[in-house]
Order: structure tokens, then C-alpha cells, then sequence
């Protein structure tokens, strides 16, 4: 099936004696929003990671859109279509809000990204695309600050920008609401709902609420392996959740 | 609205500093003494040098120790192509930028899994394996005792005065320095700079992380060299103190006592600390000593530097103006005569 947007097979990756992701088939089609939940430790990270590049599987593949791209770096990755946000917030902490969009948008041009005579603010069609992405994520009134000015809130709307500002056709939320306030977690959950549908969306979230409100299907991880994947009503009633979630020798105790 | 005409402000005011100062630089030899023109010229080069420094240290927040390297290789250029070889300065301009590049970019890919005190290690010790080569190539270098007898006279055309030399040497070092300026604004120097704050999310848009990180080492070396350059032709002479680490070590305190997160830091650095060696050579001979001292209250009582002191103090004053502005609305003049030196 060539409209899956990410595939993996037998997707495994040991870090000495520890198998964080152990034989992980994960298979989301083109323009679906997937959440991946599970307690702590469960590898839904460490997943996100094997991806995007950041760390390199022991055995098994990934594939974006069909190809296979196992061995490719993080850069060539992004390239080829994968953007994702990180757990905790990810920024160019020194340089303005705009200048971090531009280098989002610049990122993806191979001309502008390695230009180093000319100014970054003189390149006419990457300042428009930077003040049209500004306007529509209500960042232009905070252009001229740094990242730590802004509500937490804000700061995790700047990192979707940054990663869907080169067009990227898959996105990965790492705990997209994780530290944000609930008017905000709010307001994020709204925005991360309304963007465009063709853009293939896997979540990782702790707070269940986000993840069956945004999600077609929820996959559940618990120690490195796959539980189960279905719709989000199929898993609230599973039973095997629940137990994932609560643990059983504590609920016989009881 | 008013904020843009703040800013437009502020940038015609920076451009008519400089204008300013670039006037009293080209203008000193009339009104001061030659000995003061001989500490201008010094403080012109090691303010290319500075910068060049920069592009790595504070841009790109790699600790160089290393960068006497560049700077003794543009040295020895100058040395043996003009004195033993019989170059002509353009070759050698070439050859400092080719071989500053060149060394820039092999400290690049060494360094390129290391950081922070690692970095620092890495860069000493290919800066003291060019110093030992410089002391025993004897045949080349003459060693210990140094090439002397460059002239001054290579890099000026015309009459090669005191005078003429300094201009020379503001001129090339005005070049270079607006080169450095725009390729730190360039996309490239802008990712070296995001480099610092994040590699992981530079390299999650998109970007070749390693490859800017060697760029910003090839471009600061090549800088380098053709400070180096300068400084030899200013001495009359190269040795392998001009590779010595405490060249490296004087470097990075430009950046630090000028202020590293400020393109002009390490030109105020470089002033500074001329200007404090000149000064103290008159009660003592003990410069390393002094300069240690310098490092100790920089860092208790300037963390930023200079730069960074007055930035600390303009922002202050400017809040304390905007409250007072809107306490007074109806005063429409306060408008005027509000700007201030703006530095970046």
C-alpha cells in the first residue's frame, strides 16, 4: 500500500540490556491522526525518535511514504517529508521569533539554506511566507521577541509552525500539551485539530482527553511493544488498557 | 508604529555612528602621536582577528583555544612567501584565505563530535602541533629566532609610511570585517547561531548540522589568517609566539571583555585591552599576570562584557522612559532627542 504516510517493520532498538521498542509494525495511512499512549518508559519516545532519525534502529525499518529511509540522517528525513516537535520545548532561545519561522522556511529551500553573503531577512519569498504563517498562528504581534517571552502555551504553537513551516506532509507531536495551562492545553488542542487534513499526524500524549479528542486511532504501547491499535471507543472499553494502565497486581490486592 | 520609527531611528543613528567613528579612525594620524597611530594599527588588527574568533566562540558557542593557529599560519605566510620566497602580497592574501580556510575546516571536522571543554582541548592541541612545527622547521621558519624583515611596504601602495601602512591596514580590516558582518546575517551564520541554541531542532528543519559547524570554522579561519597576515607585516616580523596559546588565550578574551553575544564585542574587547597594555606596560612587565586579573573581575562583575554592560544599561533606561511617557502622554516633544548608540 503506497498511501501509508509511516511504516515500520519489526522496529526494534536496544540500548544495552534495555529493549525500548521491541518489534513495533506501526502502519499510519496518509492524512490519519494517530495517538500513541502508554504508561512511562513504554518507548512511545524513543518511537517518535526511531522516525524521525534521531536515534538509529538496532533491527527492523521505517518507511515515509514508501521508502525506505532506515538509514538517513535527521536533516534528510525532514526533507523527505517528517517534522516533529519535542517533549520538552525546542527552540532557538537567542534569536526572534521571526528568525526562528525564517529559518523554518529557509530550511527547506537548499538555496537559501546554504546562501552565506546575503541577509536572511532579503530573501522576498521566504519573508512572505514567514509574515503569512505569523498572521495565521496570531505570532505577528510577538515577532520581535525571543522565545522566552512567550506563554508556554505560545512557545508550543511556535514549534508546530517551526516544523510544518517547510511543508513537511507528516507531523509528530511529542506531548504536545504536556506543562501548558488548561485554557491553553485548550486553545492547542483546537489548533493542532484545525490543521489541514492532508497533513498525517502522530501524537504522543499523557493527557487521554487530548489524545481520543484529536486522534482516528489510538495505538497503546507498554514496554517497548504494541498492545493493541484501534478506534478511540474500542480502547477505552479494552480491557488490556486498562489493566496496562492500572496494573493488575495492585488492582487484585485490592 | 512608533516602535518602527524607534527602530528606523536607531539604525540611522548606528549608521551615523559609524560613519562617525570610521571618519575619526581614518582622520587620527592628524591630531595623534605615531606611537599612538602604531597602538591603532594593533587594535585594528587584533580586532579582525576578534571577530574572526567570534564567528566560532561566540556565534557558533564553540570554545576555541586553538586560534592562534590561523593566525600564525597567515603570519608565517606573509613570512616565508615574502622574505624567503619572494611572493607578492596578492599571492599571499590568496594563500592566507586557501590555507586559513583549509586549516579552518580540518578543526571543524576534528571537533565535530566534541563539545564545550572538549572542544577547547582539541583546538590547544592542533594550535601547539602547529607552534612545535613552527619551532622545529628550522629550515622554513628559522625556529626560535623567527623570520624578521617583512616589509610594511607590501600591503601599501605608494610610499610605505607609519601612516600610510595604518591606513592600509584600517582599509583591508573595514573589507574584512563588513564580509564577517554579512555573512553572519546571512542564512548560514544565522543557522550557526541557531546551531548554538539547538542543534537537535536546527537539524529537525532540515539543516546539515556538522556542515555549519565546519563552515563557521572555514570562514573564521580564513579571517583569521589575513589578521595574521596583517599583524606580522605590522611587527616586521614572525615567530612561533605569534602560534602561542596565550595568543589563543588573549583572543578569546577580546570576545569576553568586549562582550561574545555582540558582532562588535570583540572590537571593543580588542580596544580595551591594547589600550590597558599599553598602559600598564609603563609600571610592570608582568602582562600575563594583568591579563589573568582582567579575566577574573570580567567575569565577577561584567558576565557580558562591556556590550553587554551598556546594553543592561540602555535597556533600563529605556524602560524607565516608556513608564515615564506614559505617565505624560500629553507631552508630545518627549519624542525628540530619545535615541540612543545603538550597538548589536
Amino acid at each position: 500500500m503506497t498511501d501509508l504516510a509511516v511504516e515500520t517493520d519489526a522496529l526494534t532498538v536496544r540500548f544495552g540490556g534495555l529493549t525500548a521498542v521491541d518489534g513495533v509494525d506501526l502502519r499510519v495511512a496518509t492524512g490519519h491522526r494517530r495517538a500513541i499512549i502508554g504508561p512511562n518508559g513504554a518507548g512511545k519516545t524513543t518511537l517518535f525518535n526511531l522516525i524521525a532519525g534521531q536515534v538509529r534502529p538496532t533491527s527492523g525499518t521505517v518507511k515515509l511514504h514508501g521508502r525506505d529511509v532506515t538509514g538517513l540522517p535527521v536533516q534528510a528525513r525532514t526533507r523527505a517529508g517528517v517534522a516533529r516537535t519535542f517533549q520538552i520545548t525546542n527552540l532557538f532561545d537567542e534569536l526572534t521569533v521571526t528568525d526562528n519561522v525564517r529559518l523554518a522556511v529557509a530550511g527547506a529551500d537548499p538555496k537559501v539554506r546554504r546562501t552565506f553573503w546575503r541577509p536572511l531577512h532579503r530573501f522576498p519569498h521566504i519573508e512572505a511566507r514567514v509574515d503569512d504563517l505569523l498572521e495565521q498562528w496570531d505570532l505577528a504581534a510577538v515577532r520581535d521577541e525571543r522565545p522566552i517571552a512567550l506563554s508556554y502555551g505560545q512557545q508550543r504553537i511556535l514549534e508546530i509552525v517551526l516544523a510544518t513551516a517547510g511543508q513537511q506532509r507528516v507531523l509528530l507531536l511529542d506531548e504536545p500539551t504536556a506543562g501548558v495551562s488548561k485554557s491553553e492545553a485548550e486553545n492547542l488542542v483546537d489548533t493542532i485539530d484545525a490543521l489541514p487534513r492532508d497533513l498525517t499526524i502522530i501524537l504522543v500524549e499523557h493527557d487521554m482527553d487530548v489524545a481520543f479528542r484529536i486522534a482516528d486511532e489510538i495505538t497503546v504501547m507498554v514496554n517497548g511493544e504494541e498492545l493493541v491499535t484501534g478506534p478511540p471507543d474500542t480502547i477505552r472499553g479494552d480491557e488490556r488498557v486498562v489493566e496496562a494502565y492500572l496494573g493488575r497486581d495492585e488492582s487484585d490486592a485490592a | 508604529m512608533s516602535a518602527v520609527n524607534a527602530d528606523a531611528r536607531n539604525r540611522l543613528l548606528l549608521r551615523v555612528a559609524l560613519l562617525a567613528v570610521g571618519i575619526a579612525l581614518v582622520a587620527a594620524p592628524y591630531v595623534v602621536s605615531s606611537f599612538q597611530i602604531g597602538v591603532l594599527s594593533r587594535i585594528a588588527v587584533f580586532a579582525l582577528f576578534g571577530l574572526a574568533f567570534n564567528i566560532v566562540f561566540g556565534a557558533g558557542g564553540m570554545p576555541s583555544l586553538g586560534h592562534a593557529a590561523f593566525f600564525g599560519l597567515g603570519g608565517y605566510i606573509i613570512g616565508i612567501g615574502t622574505v624567503r620566497l619572494d611572493a607578492g602580497i596578492i599571492t599571499v592574501f590568496v594563500l592566507a584565505l586557501v590555507l586559513g580556510a583549509v586549516l579552518g575546516a580540518i578543526v571543524g571536522v576534528l571537533t565535530l563530535r566534541s563539545h564545550g571543554v572538549y572542544v577547547l582541548l582539541l583546538t590547544l592541541a592542533v594550535a601547539q602541533a602547529l607552534w612545535g612545527l613552527a619551532f622545529q622547521q628550522v629550515r622554513w621558519t628559522r625556529g626560535d629566532n623567527g623570520i624578521a624583515g617583512i616589509e610594511r611596504s607590501l600591503i601599501v601602495p605608494g610610499d610605505a609610511t607609519l601612516v600610510t601602512f595604518y591606513w592600509a591596514v584600517l582599509a583591508v580590516v573595514a573589507i574584512f570585517g563588513a564580509l564577517v558582518w554579512w555573512f553572519q546575517r546571512s542564512p548560514a551564520g544565522v543557522a550557526i547561531v541557531a546551531h548554538r541554541e539547538s542543534a537537535s531542532r536546527l537539524a529537525a528543519l532540515g539543516y546539515r548540522v556538522s556542515a555549519y559547524r565546519i563552515g563557521a570554522f572555514t570562514v573564521s579561519g580564513a579571517v583569521a589568517a589575513i589578521a595574521g597576515v596583517l599583524y606580522a607585516s605590522l611587527n616586521r616580523f614572525v615567530g612561533p609566539e605569534n602560534l602561542a596559546w596565550t595568543m589563543s588565550a588573549e583572543v578569546m578574551l577580546f570576545a569576553i571583555v568586549g562582550g561574545a553575544a555582540f558582532f562588535a564585542g570583540p572590537i571593543v574587547g580588542a580596544a580595551a585591552i591594547v589600550t590597558l597594555e599599553v598602559w600598564v606596560s609603563g609600571f610592570t612587565d608582568r602582562w600575563l599576570a594583568v591579563l589573568g586579573l582582567t579575566y577574573i573581575l570580567t567575569m565577577l562583575f561584567m558576565p557580558q562584557g562591556i556590550l553587554g554592560l551598556v546594553d543592561d544599561r540602555r535597556r533600563a533606561w529605556r524602560a524607565r522612559r516608556d513608564g515615564r511617557e506614559a505617565a505624560a502622554t500629553s507631552a508630545n516633544a518627549s519624542d525628540a532627542l530619545t535615541g540612543s548608540g545603538g550597538m548589536s
